[in-house]
């Protein structure tokens, strides 16, 4: 039962985390970003082949990786 | 940290106007465009965050973005559209129930039940769970 619980609050918080993001943009932007599942896809590659890559951890990586979309 | 940056600071507060009311805003000499510009870039930045913290425990492909977009849209809506701790509540209400019903019932309903949950809050409030019928 904590067991489904915990791995719940985990899904949970990564879904907000993820949809914290789009309330951002279509709610004070008012775009409706419908490729929003392809950047997240986008930011997992890109961490991933730093890592294969470079040998650079994924929280490493974040410095990197979290400014790129806004270019 | 986000929410101390939205209601503490100056541009916090301008981003905040503007989701209010983007009319109202430009009446009281905020930079709309460059405000939504800015909250685009932030967004981006957040899902990036995202995308690199999920990859470090879910196996991904090319084509596994179409179900974060809808799960994220469903969340969204539900929470009320450009209400951050509306989107925070129902991001967890759903996580909790999913992994539920997963550990309960049938993994393979996740989907059903998050579209059952979204349709009965959408049944009983119709502007999400802490939206405003403003439009």
């Amino acid at each position: 039962m904590t067991n489904a619980i915990l791995t719940g609050l985990m899904l949970g918080g990564m879904y907000a985390l993820i949809a914290m993001g789009l309330t951002l943009q279509y709610g004070v932007a008012r775009i409706m970003n419908l490729s929003y599942g392809e950047f997240l896809i986008a930011a997992a590659f890109a961490s991933h082949w730093l890592f294969t890559g470079w040998a650079i951890s994924p929280f490493a990586g974040l410095v990197l990786v979290v400014p790129s979309p806004s270019c | 940290m986000l929410y101390l940056a939205l209601t503490r600071t100056r541009a916090g507060t301008a981003v905040r106007a503007v989701a209010v009311d983007p009319f109202a805003a430009q009446l009281v000499a905020i930079n709309v465009p460059q405000a939504s510009a800015l909250t685009f870039a932030l967004g981006g930045a957040l899902v990036a965050a995202a995308g690199v913290l999920v990859s470090t425990f879910l196996t991904f492909s090319a084509s596994s973005g179409v179900v974060f977009t809808m799960k994220a849209l469903i969340v969204v809506v539900m929470g009320g559209v450009g209400n951050m701790l509306g989107c925070m509540i129902a991001g967890l209400a759903l996580g909790l129930s999913e992994a539920l019903v997963a550990s309960y019932v049938d993994p393979g309903l996740t989907l059903a039940v998050n579209f059952a949950l979204f349709l009965a809050v959408l049944l009983v409030k119709p502007a999400g769970l802490l939206g405003r019928a403003t439009r």
